[in-house]
Formats: C-alpha cells, structure tokens, sequence
C-alpha cells in the first residue's frame, strides 16, 4: 500500500515536473559514486539549495530532485568523502555523474611536514615546521600581505613583543638568536615598515621550514632556531605570470624559460608606494612616510642531468619617517628618516657524482645597510648615520645515501666586516664627523651528520659541528681593571692590534643529536639535544630591535652565546592521517646572553662593552598541537605554556646587576599562549578561514614610586619587568574567491582576497607606559592595530 | 583577459596602520617607602632650596609625599666650607637668602634626618655655560602636538657655542610671559568684588543648571607666566668644542595675536647629572614610541652613609645658569586661527542695566600670573 502511495506520488511528481517545466521547474537526477573504485554510494544525501528539497541516493547510486529556480546549488554529503557542491543555471532537466573523494585519499591542506612525503611521525627530528605558501595565503593576513613571519606565530613555540615586532621569539629566544636565510643568504632585517610585513618576496617562495627544535649541523651561528626559506626554481617550459594589488603592495613575478628543460629565470617585484593614501585616512598621518620594495631573481641552470647551477639576487630597500620610533636627540633636526637596504646573491652549484652521491658548493654575499637620516631645520643639508654588515660565505657540502644511512659532510666559512656606526655630518661643519672602530672576524665550520635507520621502529640522526670564530685586528680594545664595571673610570690601558692579527678567538663542539621511536604505526616518541654558539649579535635596548641597531661580533668582552637545547615528543596520528596530536617539551639554557645596563646609549658608541652585561637565560615550555589536515575543514590548534627568564649578575651593584642579580622575566615571556587557524574549503573556487590567537601580556616594568625634580613628579623605577600588560588576543576572517569566472580553460585567472583583521576590534596593547603630561603622570597604552582592518587584495596568475 | 581587465578597477579602502596612544587604567600599587632629595643650586635664584621628602606607599596607587621635618642640611663647598640651610617650611630647606654658587667650585649636599640617618651626596662641580649665541623663532601653524590634535604654535630653536673640552652637558628651561585680559572665571556664578582684595565667586542657581561659565576682565595690566614642562638636555658627545645650532627649546602655543616675552636658561650639568635627567627624561617623556627602552633604576647621587643599598631618589645638581630674554610679536602668525588658552572663547559677563557689572577682577601675583611688568617687556 505504502509503495503504491510512494508510486503515486513519485508519478504525480514526475508529472507535475513535466507539466511545470515550461515554468522554470526541472529535474535534477544523476549518480553518485566513488571517485576510485567508481562504486555506486549508497545513501549519499544530495541536497538542493541548502534544504529546498532533499534525496537520498539509492542501491545504484541513484536520485532525482526537482528544482524550482533557474539557478540552483546541488549539495552531495556522505561520511567519510568531502563534501561535492555545484551551482547549476538551467531550466533543462539534467543528469549529473558525481564523483565523490574519499577524505583519507585528499591531500593534505594543512601542511605541517609539507616538503617531505614523510609525516611528522617518521621524521627523526623535533621540532620542525614547514608551513606551506598556500596555506599561508589561505589564512587572514593583516593588510592582505601575505607574511611568513606573521604566519609562523601560528606555530606553538613562536611568539613576538607585539605588533610592531622586528622579529619573532623562537622558545625563549630573543630576535637576533634566529638564524634566517632567504636560499642561504642571511637577511639580517626581517621586516618591512618596521616590523609591519615581512621582508621575503612572498610571491617567489617556494617553502619554508622552521628549525625550532633539532637544528641539522649544516646550520650554524645563532642561539635558537632557523628559518630557512627557499626561493621557488623558474618554470623552464611554460612562461608564467603571477602577481597581485593590495592595499599596502603591488607585486609581480615573472617566469621565463629560455632553453627549454635547461636554463630559465624568475624575477620577482614587490612595491609600496601608497603612503600618499595615508593623510587621507588620518591628519596625524601626514607627516608620515613609508615605502619599501624588494626583488628577486633566481636563474636555474642545468646543463646535464649531472650538474645545476642556480644564482638568486635579493634586493631590499625601505624608507619611512615617523615620530612613533622616537628621535636622536644629541642632533638637532626637523626629523627622522629611516633607510635601510639589503642585496643578497647565492651562487648553488650542485653536481650529482652519482644516485647516492652529490656535492653542493655555495658561494654567498650579504649586504645590509641601514642609515638613519637626519634632515636639518633651514638646510638642504641632511646629517646621515651610516652603518653596515657585509657578509662574505663559501660552504660545500657532500651527500652521501646508501643503505640505512644519509650522510652529510660538509665545511664552510664566513668573513664579516661590521660598520657599527659612521656620523656623516654632510655640510655641517659644527658636527663631529664620527667613525667608529671597524670589525672584522672569520667564522669557520666543519660538519657531519648521519641519519641512521637502526630499525624500521628506531631512527637516529646524529651530528656535530665545529665552529671558530676569529675577531681581527686592524683595531684596538680597552683593558679595565679586574672587578670593577667597564666604565672610564676603571680604565687601564688601550690596546692596538695589527691587521690581520688575532684579537680574540672562540670555538668549540656543537653536538646534535635527534632520535625518533616508533611505538606503532601511528605513534612515536622523539628527542632531540642540540648545541649551538653565536658569535654575532644585535646590542641594543629596545624592546624590539630597530632596522639600525647595531650587529656586534664577539670579542674580548662579550663573550658568545652558547644554548644547549632538550626537547622531547610525543607524536600521534589518527583516522589515516587526517588528524595528528603532537606534544613537545623543551628546556634551554643560553650562556653569555647580552643585556643592557640602565640607560644604555649604543648609537655611535666606540666602547660597547662599557654599556653591556652579559647573563644567562632559561627556557622552558610544553606545546600541544593538534591538526586537521584533511577534508572540507582543515586547520590546527594549539597551545604552549612556555617560560623565558634571564640572570644577570657580574659583581655588586646596579652597573653590575639587573635586578639585584636574580632571575627576571625576558622581555618576550608569555606563559600561555594558544592559537587555532581553522579553512573551510568550498569547493574550488571559494574558501573562508579564521585564526584566532591568545597570548598573555608581555612584562613591563612598572614603577616602585615617584621622586620629584623640580617640584615636578616622576615615576621612579626599580626592577626590571615586574608586571603584565594586558593578554592580547585577536579574531581574523579571510574569504578568497579563486578565479571567480569559473572558466578553467582560460590562462590568465584571478583571485580575490578579503580579510578582516582584528574582527572585533580589541585594542590590544602593544606596550604599557607612564608618561608626563604636563604636571602629572598619566598611564597610556599604544596600540598598532586597534581597530578592525578590511583589506582586500587581488592576486593573478597567467600560464 | 579582457573580461578580467575591468576587474582590477576597485578603490583601494583606505585603513592603514594607526598605532594610537590612549589612557590606561593603571594602578600603580606601591609597597616600599624612600627619601627623595630635589635640589639644584645654581647662580641665577635668589631663594634657592632643597626639598626633602619621602615617598608614601600606596595599594591604591595614589601619589603622595611626606615632608622629613627637623633635618639639619647643608652644603660643603670645596670641602671647607659649609653652608647651613633653614627649614622655613616643611620638608624646605633653605640656603641663604642671597646664595649664589660660584663656577670652578665643588659641591657637596648633606642631610641628617631628625632618626639619625645620615645621607650625603657625591661632590658637583659648577661648571661655566656658555652663552645663548643666537635664536631662531618659527611660526609654525601644526607645530604643537595636544594629543591627537596640531595646534599652531612658536617653536624657538636657539644657538650656543659648546666649549672646548669635552663632558659638556646642556639643559634647558624657559619661562613665558604674555598678556593676560581674563583674571577670573565663575562657574556657574557671577564675580563680586567682596571680600577685598580677592573676591569670589557667587553662586547662582540658574547660571549653574545652564552651565554658564562667565569670565571676568583683568584690572589694569596682567601677565600670565608659563612654564616649561618638559625636560630638554643634550649632549656634546657629536659637537665637541664646535656650536650647537638650532637646538629647539621651547614650543608656546599661538594663544593670541598679542606678542609674548620669553626667558631661556641654559645650564650645564656633571656627565652623571646628565646621565640622569637623560634617564628620566627617556621613560617619562620621549618614551611610547614603537621602541622605547624598557625603564631602567634611576640612580642618583645621594647615599646613605652607613647602608648604600638603601634606595634613595632625586639629585644634588649644581648649575651655572645663562639667561637669554626674546620678544616675540606673533606678526607672521596673524591670519591662523590662536588655540584659546581657556580652550573656548571668552565667554565675559553681559552688561545690564547696572552699571557697576560686570566688575574687574583683580590681577593677584601668584607663580602663574603677575601684575609688575617682566623685565625686557617692550611696550
């Protein structure tokens, strides 16, 4: 009875579509299947416009909808395959074949161990991140910038002082103890617009991997971490263009085969140039200026199946003036203007001996020049702090696969000339042209490192380093008598040093171990032990370094920093692979850290050792992280209780202490912190994404009192980072819209990007302050992005 | 590609960075109490003092001071002589009147406080100033930041000549005189000249629910007396021996159309006076920019004789003083529109029927206003 009413109604139905369709109504029928085995699925819910009319698939695979309006949206869901949608603009009847993708057969969105086909459970080493460019443009970016720096703090175990951050904390690391390589070459200001963006051409990356944990002895120089990104090679058979407009940047990349499977250059543009905008938005902008640009070329050469050769020139330069960086008061000017460029080039020479033997040799140079401008009121004349680095490497390396093992031998050195800091007082004669002490050094390496595979279950990968480092004469150096701070008044002679002579020499192991068990398929345990010295450090006593601050290399008195980095971890992957758990635990001690002694003046200073103290810092955190890596909805969430406390104490007294010689808080400690990035793939051509980050304040240093002077209060200070400012914690939206003509053949395809920044608007504080404002003492916040920021970003690719 | 051309005309939305500074409800919890000395003598004042207090710690975060009565204080000069200062009112303590520091002359403070505690601070010596060599002044119509907002404004760069060795360290200051017509303000009330010589305000129920404010003439002449209220030192780390030119001193809003006198001081002080005032001038003035230096322990010059880990704040600083009068006629700035001292317009009592309103009011000589005409005033 029940089937003869179900017959009737489906007959009355078939009939009142074929009645109705000359008035808009038709069918919809088709078959769903599965898009390997082309199984018929039954029972797949196939859904017309989100609930105006609803089948379910039958034993073949089969339904049948009737649809009501011209345009209609066909939505086919069943657990365990992604999700299938389709808009349709008909008033034909139709039949669909829908092909639906098992999730566990998806690729990866989320990438988390992208480069290497191995997943984060077989890969011997800890604490690796490799974020992938496409994720990073799928996920909300401030000012529709895509940004590598801004995405890694993402990551557990990444975290920075705030908004305008010229760098990032790696575990308790401070900014200068990352070693950041862009194809090798160091890029020694990471930043554009102070701190604002990050300065890789993002359109010409290719990956990027975050070496947090163990850190492969090829690497070597910093304290904490190395990110180490990597310029995408040119297409060598199809001529490419890609680029974008957003609101902060124009960008362009090119790529052009010149003979085909052998030899083809990139070049890649960025550009901004919209600070004219500025005054528009706001009068307080208008004495506002702020441009940058960067580029790149990378050209691959490859001969013979036996030999590659590729060049990569990086060139960066950015300019701005603004009062929120303060001033240099001992030079009476209108104001003060920033400028600082970067040319980087890497010569890769890679020759495969043969299929288990290859040999590298790189050839790099760096060049980074900041200068602080420093214009004069009723003049032309403009006063220029000029300073410099100028980074000279050659490293070779051989590689070596057989068996069960993966063998790296390799040797390099580095030449560094620092300029610390030249006064160039252009026409006016009333200032003292000043040049201070130039320093060279040497820094030599030597390496080994083996993965070995004992077992299926039990993976090693042991290394050591050793590393030299020579700071050399022409030049001088103080001595100071024993016991007493490094100031003029314990000074006991100077002396002069040759060229070419040795001033001081340092050097040493740096063992790396990493070690990885596998307890099942799906699980495995990991530990990793790492050593590492640095010999170069930024010596400044901002909260964030400044483009200008000065590079230090260690000499008589600043001793290098050496870090010995535990970690621990404990993998798991779930449901074939789509999700994956993670803890990691990490202890750190650093020796020799530099910290500053109460009003530090570093600018042009000929004696910085008689402004610095040298201490000791210890890390520590647990990091959680979970990630969806497959299916409609990917993304990762995770959570780091970490700890940061440096120790200062070379004698007695306040020029010999930082907070009586206990521990106290580095600049940078934020015990909790968690972050969740989560995609919403739609289909191929939209996505929405969100990310959310909370993390407790940083410290600040709040006053023991108030004195007077001159009948007038001011806040008095005792100890060092004694208080919170507020958590920060922000809400962004991303919607990308790929090629939103839907038409696959064309060549030229474009993108939109629309994000929101700082959704709900938090005024989070970048920094806590009191201040004089007339007679009293007021308590203020600065905030960098205080309200919520639309952008919208239009990015093109033609192939 | 051709369809897509179209696309790339969008306006670009105009959101960009803002780092804005705002209030912060901050309480400032304060546990430890300790002695603070403010005391500059130099040769230019004829009442100079040293101010002795202490600090009162607060939960609440309030500000406050204890005045340390019945101190015996006094100065040593060149470690021979010493100079008795008086306590005239609490927590003062006063050199007498006349005291002039002499340049070439060292320099020591020294207090017992009525417990016992002796305190002595490190010897300063006068060193000579040079000269005010020169001024520029400049009109400039958003020279003035009030906040968020520019207000148009004088700035006064001046010109001195670094002597030659080196360790200079300068430190300005300045005093403004300029006319003042309104004496007196009544909120929600009118002036009435009773009693003599003040007056007072009489409150009037009407005028205070309508919110009126009504100003009041001055009697005869007036001058208002402005203060510098930031700190403006510098160092010859980069002119050493050569001039410093276009130093900028003083920043006075454009209040009126009417010319205004200003006295600059120009002082030098010790390296480690320097050190100081640089310290606090950094985390109380010039501090709030993206890379501030985080604020570090002011560490003045006084110790306690028996304990030298006992905190004590503020500075013993020895100055000689160089003085430079300008007059300025606001000529190049008629045409802007002034920022009203008052924040408003005048807003002066209505004349009625009776004749004897609105009354002057009188001008009374305070530190902010005076009736005697400043010395260099031109007209």
């Amino acid at each position: 009875m029940k089937k003869i009413f179900t017959l009737l109604f489906v007959f009355t139905l078939i009939f009142a579509v074929k009645e109705t369709a000359a008035q808009g109504f038709f069918t919809v029928s088709g078959q769903v299947l599965d898009s390997l085995t082309n199984e018929p699925l039954v029972g797949a819910n196939v859904n017309l416009n989100y609930g105006d009319n609803n089948a379910i698939t039958d034993k073949n695979g089969k339904f049948s909808l009737v649809a009501t309006k011209k345009e209609s949206v066909i939505t086919v869901k069943f657990v365990g395959y992604k999700p299938w949608r389709i808009t349709l603009s008909s008033n034909k009847d139709i039949t669909l074949n829908i092909k639906l993708l098992l999730v566990s057969n998806d690729l990866e969105e989320v990438i988390v161990s992208s480069k290497n086909q191995e997943t984060n459970i077989k890969r011997p080493i800890l604490g690796v991140n490799s974020l992938s460019i496409k994720t990073l443009t799928k996920i909300p970016s401030a000012l529709g910038e895509i940004d590598i720096l801004r995405g890694l703090q993402m990551l557990p175990g990444v975290t920075s002082v705030g908004e305008a951050a010229n760098g990032v904390n790696i575990r308790g690391g401070a900014t200068d103890q990352n070693l950041i390589l862009l194809d090798d070459a160091p890029i020694f200001n990471p930043t554009h617009m102070f701190g604002l963006f990050s300065a890789f051409p993002s359109e010409a990356v290719s990956s990027f991997d975050l070496y947090k944990g163990n850190v492969p002895t090829r690497f070597g120089g910093r304290a904490a971490a190395v990110l180490d990104v990597t310029l995408a090679n040119p297409s060598l058979d199809k001529f490419k263009m890609s680029g974008g407009i957003s609101l902060v940047s124009n960008r362009i990349k090119l790529d052009v085969p010149i003979i085909k499977d052998k030899l083809g250059i990139s070049i890649s543009g960025r550009g901004a140039f919209n600070d004219f905008l500025l005054p528009l938005a706001s009068k307080k902008l208008d004495n506002i200026k702020a441009k940058f640009g960067d580029g790149s070329s990378k050209i691959f050469f490859r001969p013979n199946t036996k030999n590659t050769f590729t060049l990569t020139t990086y060139f960066s330069k950015d300019f701005f003036q603004t009062e929120i960086l303060g001033s240099i008061n001992e030079i009476n000017s209108t104001n003060t203007q920033y400028e600082y460029q970067t040319i980087n080039n890497t010569l890769n020479w890679f020759y495969a001996i043969n299929s288990n033997l290859n040999f590298q040799t790189k050839f790099i140079s760096s060049d980074y020049a900041p200068t602080t401008i420093l214009p004069e009121l009723n003049s032309d004349n403009k006063v220029k702090i000029r300073s410099g680095i100028s980074y000279r490497q050659v490293k070779t390396n051989l590689n070596y696969f057989k068996g069960k093992h993966k063998l790296e031998v390799g040797l390099d050195g580095i030449k560094y000339n620092i300029n610390p800091g030249e006064l160039d007082p252009g026409s006016n004669q009333n200032i003292r042209r000043v040049i201070t002490q130039q320093e060279n050094a040497y820094e030599l390496g030597a390496y080994i490192e083996d993965e070995i595979e004992f077992s299926k279950r039990f993976v090693m990968t042991a290394g050591v380093r050793y590393s030299q480092f020579f700071n050399m004469g022409p030049g001088s150096y103080r001595t100071y008598q024993e016991g007493f701070p490094r100031e003029e008044i314990a000074l006991l002679d100077t002396v002069f040093i040759n060229k070419g002579v040795v001033q001081q020499a340092f050097g040493g192991f740096e063992p790396r171990v990493g070690m990885r068990y596998q307890l099942d398929k799906q699980k495995s345990l990991k530990f990793g032990y790492n050593l590492m010295r640095q010999y170069l450090q930024v010596i400044t006593n901002t909260t964030t370094p400044l483009p200008t601050s000065r590079w230090k290399t260690s000499d008589l008195y600043i001793k290098p920093q050496i870090s010995s980095l535990y970690t621990l971890g404990y993998f798991q992957e779930l449901t074939d692979n789509i999700y994956e758990y993670s803890i990691e635990a990490y202890w750190r001690q650093t020796n020799n850290i530099v910290d500053y002694k109460p009003g530090a003046d570093f600018l042009l200073q000929e004696y910085p050792e008689s402004q610095l103290l040298q201490g000791k810092n210890k890390s520590y955190g647990l990091e959680f992280m979970i990630s969806k890596k497959k299916g409609e909805l990917t993304g990762w969430l995770n959570y780091t209780y970490s700890r940061s406390f440096n120790k200062v104490d070379e004698g007695f007294g306040p020029s010999l202490q930082i907070n009586q010689g206990n521990w106290y808080t580095a600049n940078y400690d934020r015990p909790h912190s968690a972050n969740a990035t989560m995609v919403i793939n739609q289909g191929k051509h939209h996505d929405f994404s969100f990310n959310f980050t909370y993390s407790t304040g940083r410290p600040f240093t709040m006053p023991q009192g108030f004195i007077l002077y001159q009948e007038r209060t001011y806040p008095f200070y005792s100890l060092r980072n004694n208080a919170r400012i507020p958590d920060y914690h922000r809400l962004d939206f991303s919607w990308n819209i790929y090629n939103p003509s839907m038409d696959e053949a064309k060549r030229w395809k474009g993108n939109w990007t629309f994000t929101l920044y700082n959704l709900y608007g938090r005024k989070n504080a970048y920094s806590v302050f009191l201040k004089n404002q007339g007679t009293i003492v007021k308590a203020n916040k600065l905030t960098v992005f205080g309200a919520p920021i639309v952008s919208l970003s239009y990015n093109f690719k033609f192939q | 590609m051709k369809k897509n051309k179209s696309k790339i005309l969008f306006i670009l939305p105009i959101a960009i960075f803002i780092a804005c500074v705002e209030p912060f409800e901050l309480t400032v919890s304060t546990t430890e109490s300790f002695l603070i000395v403010d005391g500059s003598i130099d040769d230019a004042s004829n009442d100079q003092f040293i101010a002795i207090k202490r600090f009162i710690p607060s939960s609440s975060g309030s500000i406050s001071y204890a005045a340390e009565v019945g101190a015996e204080v006094s100065i040593i000069k060149d470690k021979k002589e010493q100079i008795n200062c008086f306590s005239r009112n609490d927590g003062y303590y006063y050199l007498p009147l006349g005291f002039r520091a002499m340049v070439g002359s060292k320099y020591q403070l020294k207090i017992k406080l009525a417990d016992g505690k002796s305190y002595e601070s490190s010897e300063e010596l006068m060193r000579t100033t040079p000269d005010i060599t020169g001024y520029t002044v400049k009109f400039d119509p958003k020279g003035i930041k009030l906040g968020e907002n520019s207000i148009p404004g004088h700035l006064i760069y001046i010109d001195t000549k670094d002597p030659a060795q080196s360790g200079d360290n300068f430190l300005w200051s300045w005093r403004a005189y300029e006319k003042q017509i309104v004496c007196k303000t009544c909120t929600g009330g009118i002036f009435i000249t009773s009693p003599a010589p003040l007056g007072k305000c009489n409150p009037i129920r009407a005028l205070a629910e309508a919110g009126v404010e009504y100003d009041y003439k001055c009697e005869g002449n007036c001058w208002e007396i402005l203060y510098s209220q930031d700190l403006n030192v510098m160092s010859d780390a980069f002119s050493k021996g050569n001039e410093i030119k276009n130093r900028l001193v003083a920043s006075i809003p454009y209040y009126q159309d009417n010319g205004f006198l200003i006295e600059i001081k120009q002082q030098t002080v010790s390296p480690s006076a320097f050190q100081y005032l640089k310290i606090l001038t950094n985390q109380s003035q010039n501090n709030g920019t993206l890379v501030d230096s985080p604020p570090a322990a002011l560490i003045g010059n006084i110790r306690n004789t028996n304990n030298i880990k006992e905190t004590v704040g503020g500075y013993f600083m020895v100055g000689n003083s160089k003085v430079q009068k300008i007059w300025v006629d606001r000529l190049e700035a008629k045409g802007s529109q002034p920022y009203n001292m008052l924040g408003r317009n005048e807003n002066f009592e209505p004349s009625g029927d009776d004749s004897s309103r609105p009354p002057f009011a009188p001008c009374v000589l305070t530190n902010t206003r005076t009736p005697l005409k400043p010395e260099g005033w031109p007209l």
